[in-house]
């Protein structure tokens, strides 16, 4: 009787840990699934924004003149001839103005991290310091950086645009 | 003394019995709300990816496409075209609609300037967007518009040309499709 009663608590043991393998089985898969569903999307989403920034941003024209971002950035990294209108007169200033102006009013509205940048060489301008960022940890890039350069007179430049997590 | 323990046996069978009826229906239940779970992630995956092969589309239409930019590859739409492709759609007797509701679908589509700053209706500067296609959902039985549900909403910063004072406007495109 005794025997009996252990055999049926051992079968009972084995149904219970059956039952724990099968759940255990499809919340790994169900949680795995969650975790990749929508990514392919989100990211084509996000690399449609950040691969355009920079292409129309410097192609824009200024109210300096007409000029274009990308002729005032020309002109800041070389020989700062351009005068603007209003309390930032020089190439550098003003063009720095709008550029935040521009990405306050999109990539900032949409809370979208980033670190963007304009180089000359390998540094960033250091005349006007073209280094702008939202929300950016810096351990936390996570894309391929959106290199766009343009010629100037006076060598390459690029606008470099990298997303945050 | 033989037949009490023949029923509590049996009773114990049907006490099994019962536990793992109860098992299997909430596996099934389980089952079934992630089904429906997934199912509307599913859907939202698929607005989500409507609304960037709308971005796309748009952004490839001869009818609004700026010719000066077209060579430098960026997405450059002409304001004036852009203008008239929004007053056409909404021209009722012209049934430009039907047509482009087969290539946008249920979906808003609307341009934002953001600089330099222009009026896009002349003389009044609190009009910020302008709505190139809005899909319109067939009233209901009682003649009131149906809700649209909004489920996701897409940005493409473009270049908007403006021919007449020859300058290029960053500008946002927005897509909201419904569901």
């Amino acid at each position: 009787m005794k025997r009996k009663a252990q055999i049926e608590i051992a079968g009972l043991l084995i149904i219970v840990v059956l039952v724990s393998l099968v759940l255990m089985f499809v919340l790994t898969f169900n949680v795995a699934d969650k975790e990749n569903q929508g990514e392919p999307v989100k990211q084509v989403k996000e690399s449609q924004i950040r691969d355009n920034f920079g292409p129309v941003l410097l192609e824009t024209s200024t109210e300096c003149d007409g000029k274009t971002i990308r002729e005032l950035l020309a002109d800041c990294g070389s020989v700062r001839e351009i005068e603007c209108p209003g309390p930032d007169t020089t190439s550098c200033a003003y063009v720095k103005t709008v550029i935040g102006e521009i990405l306050k009013e999109t990539l900032v509205k949409q809370g979208f991290a980033y670190i963007m940048s304009v180089k000359k060489g390998d540094s960033v301008i250091d005349t006007g310091n073209m280094y702008f960022e939202n929300d950016c940890n810096p351990d936390g890039v996570s894309s391929v950086p959106s290199i766009n350069p343009f010629e100037t007179d006076y060598g390459t430049m690029k606008l470099v645009l990298v997303q945050c997590s | 003394m033989k037949t009490k323990l023949g029923q509590i046996q049996n009773m114990e069978s049907i006490a099994v019995v019962i536990i793992i009826a109860i098992l299997i229906v909430l596996g099934i239940v389980f089952a079934a709300s992630q089904k429906i779970e997934t199912a509307d992630t599913e859907a939202v995956k698929i607005q989500e990816a409507d609304s960037i092969t709308i971005g796309l589309k748009v952004a490839g239409l001869r009818e609004i496409k700026c010719s000066k930019n077209s060579e430098s590859g960026n997405t450059c739409l002409d304001l004036y075209r852009v203008k008239a492709l929004s007053e056409t759609i909404k021209d009722t007797t012209l049934d430009a609609d039907k047509y482009y509701n087969d290539i946008f679908k249920r979906s808003k589509i609307s341009i934002r300037p953001i600089y330099p700053k222009i009026e896009l209706v002349p003389g009044d500067s609190t009009i910020k967007t302008m709505t190139i296609y809005e899909y319109e959902l067939p009233l209901n039985p009682d003649g009131t518009i149906k809700e649209k549900q909004q489920v996701t909403r897409s940005f493409f910063p473009v270049l908007l040309y403006d021919p007449l004072e020859d300058k290029n406007i960053f500008a946002m495109l927005e897509i909201s499709v419904y569901k």
